[in-house]
């Protein structure tokens, strides 16, 4: 389980997160949503270690690591896979050697042994025929399934994805929603997702977190946001452009 | 009056304040700096070996610049051999002294130091925005999370690269300037190469203190632009300035060592 306790954090003079807690319980997928700059990103980033809170605790399956240095955070890396934004893949790599990466760094395999792992974590995705294409040889969607490779080579028990389906076709985006969904039913993986794709959030979230402010506005299922009274979180899931949200 | 004296106050205090906060960021810098080079020299004894990583960097950093720096070593040669000619002619109408003078000057000082300014623009400016390019596009955040230092991983195949090609190139600009200064000396003075390209002057001290400096600017580029790169944020102006910021620190850091290298020198080999 992970428990967010009180985070905060600030930029300069600029506060992002001013005391945001909430748990996310285990094998749930669990989406963070918000306005544009709210601090989502920032806040998954604090549970690998990329961020360091100002204040507050973070803990998880019963440890508090806001406070692990690099070489502390490492076991917590292996645990918590990341898929970034941009998919993040290393142009100078091919497709294989980018998922062998973390297999060779985490696990200390050889290359060949990695490059092997590496091809069969590329088929679970449907790309083992790009294994030896380098990423700018690839589309956005494509990229992104070798990412999410890359992010579950280690077979971690969380995943963070930080806005998965964003700048993918529909098609696309659809589908990494049902990998997302399939590794939660399947296998047990807890994710949490950042997203603004209202059609990912209410299909596969379980629970949902929406910041607002540096806080928490509201935590709940899918049918408890869409039944809120408060106008913010109306105004927020349906996308109007006019309502209490400041602009 | 009171309005007066209160806002002279306030432009004391603020001028006080922005010093201090520039001092302290000039502290910091230094700082992490430094780290940035302690840490290098770790991961060069002790880290693993990415197979092919650093003869990448050499090719990158050496064969690209060769044209470069041949171009600008053999301009700047001739330049320096006319302009001391023309001195030479105003004082003393003899240049027989005019080769193994330039020759001791290059070996000491001017190889070593016009060379690594230009890879400083060159090298310097290429790691800091590449590196900082992949810290705006989070690429180094996913290497840390693939359990890869970025200072492992991708400053010391760099650092290592830069004082190997840096050395080369300094050799190689260092003749090219001195043929050059040669041909321009036989061609505006009638200065014979017999006499021009006489080794008399230099001694073994011009020699180690040119490799010395040699040393000093090929670890000071990439460990200086490196940590530019690594610390730029906020997108394609952040690279923008990281890039800046490499070549004018790289720079500076050039003009610096050499200083204190050459002071270091004439207590070690006074003439």
């Amino acid at each position: 389980m992970i428990s967010f306790k009180n985070i905060k954090k600030s930029f300069g003079s600029k506060a992002v997160l001013e005391g945001v807690s909430f748990d996310v319980k285990d094998g749930e997928v669990f989406f963070i949503i918000g306005a544009s700059g709210v601090g989502k990103s920032v806040l998954i980033k604090h549970l690998v270690g990329l961020l360091y809170p100002d204040s507050g605790e973070i803990w998880l399956d019963g440890e508090e690591i806001s406070r692990f240095d690099e070489k502390a955070m490492m076991p917590v890396r292996m645990k918590c896979a990341m898929v970034f934004q941009h998919s993040t893949l290393f142009d100078s790599m091919t497709c294989a050697e980018n998922v062998a990466l973390p297999l060779r760094k985490h696990k200390g395999l050889s290359v060949k042994d990695a490059l092997a792992e590496a091809k069969k974590r590329l088929k679970v995705v449907h790309m083992a025929e790009f294994a030896d294409r380098f990423p700018p040889e690839l589309g956005d969607g494509m990229r992104k399934r070798v990412a999410i490779a890359r992010a579950l080579t280690l077979d971690p028990r969380y995943v963070l994805f930080d806005e998965p389906t964003t700048s993918l076709d529909p098609v696309s985006a659809r589908r990494v929603d049902k990998l997302i969904r399939e590794l939660s039913t399947n296998l047990g993986v807890t994710s949490i997702v950042v997203s603004h794709d209202l059609a990912s959030i209410f299909t596969i979230a379980d629970r949902i977190v929406m910041l607002y402010k540096g806080h928490v506005r509201l935590l709940g299922t899918p049918g408890e946001f869409k039944s809120a009274p408060d106008g913010i979180i109306q105004q927020f899931i349906h996308g109007r452009a006019q309502g209490p949200m400041d602009a | 009056m009171a309005d007066q004296a209160e806002d002279e106050d306030k432009l004391e205090t603020g001028i006080a304040a922005d010093l201090g906060a520039a001092t302290f960021d000039l502290a910091r810098g230094a700082w992490e700096m430094y780290s940035v080079f302690v840490r290098t020299l770790y991961y060069v004894f002790r880290g693993k070996r990415e197979k092919g990583a650093t003869v990448r960097q050499m090719y990158e950093m050496g064969n690209k610049s060769l044209l470069f720096v041949t171009i600008t070593m053999g301009f700047i040669g001739m330049i320096l051999v006319y302009q001391s000619g023309l001195q030479t002619k105003r004082i003393l109408p003899e240049f027989s002294q005019l080769g193994s003078t330039y020759l001791e000057l290059l070996t000491r000082d001017l190889a070593s130091s016009l060379t690594a300014l230009m890879l400083a623009t060159r090298v310097g400016a290429g790691i800091a925005a590449e590196l900082g390019s992949m810290v705006v596009t989070e690429q180094v955040d996913a290497l840390r999370m693939s359990a890869a230092d970025p200072i492992d991983y991708l400053v010391k195949p760099r650092f290592l690269a830069s004082i190997v090609m840096t050395a080369c190139l300094i050799i190689w600009g260092g003749f090219v300037a001195y043929t050059a200064g040669g041909a321009v000396a036989y061609f505006a003075y009638d200065v014979a190469p017999r006499t021009f390209f006489s080794t008399r002057l230099v001694d073994h001290g011009d020699v180690i203190t040119g490799l010395a400096k040699a040393l000093a600017y090929g670890a000071a580029i990439p460990i200086v632009s490196s940590y530019c790169g690594l610390s730029a944020h906020g997108g394609s102006e952040g690279v923008g300035w990281a890039t800046t910021r490499a070549v004018v620190n790289s720079s500076l850091a050039i003009i610096l060592l050499n200083f204190f290298i050459s002071v270091a020198a004439f207590v070690i080999f006074p003439k």
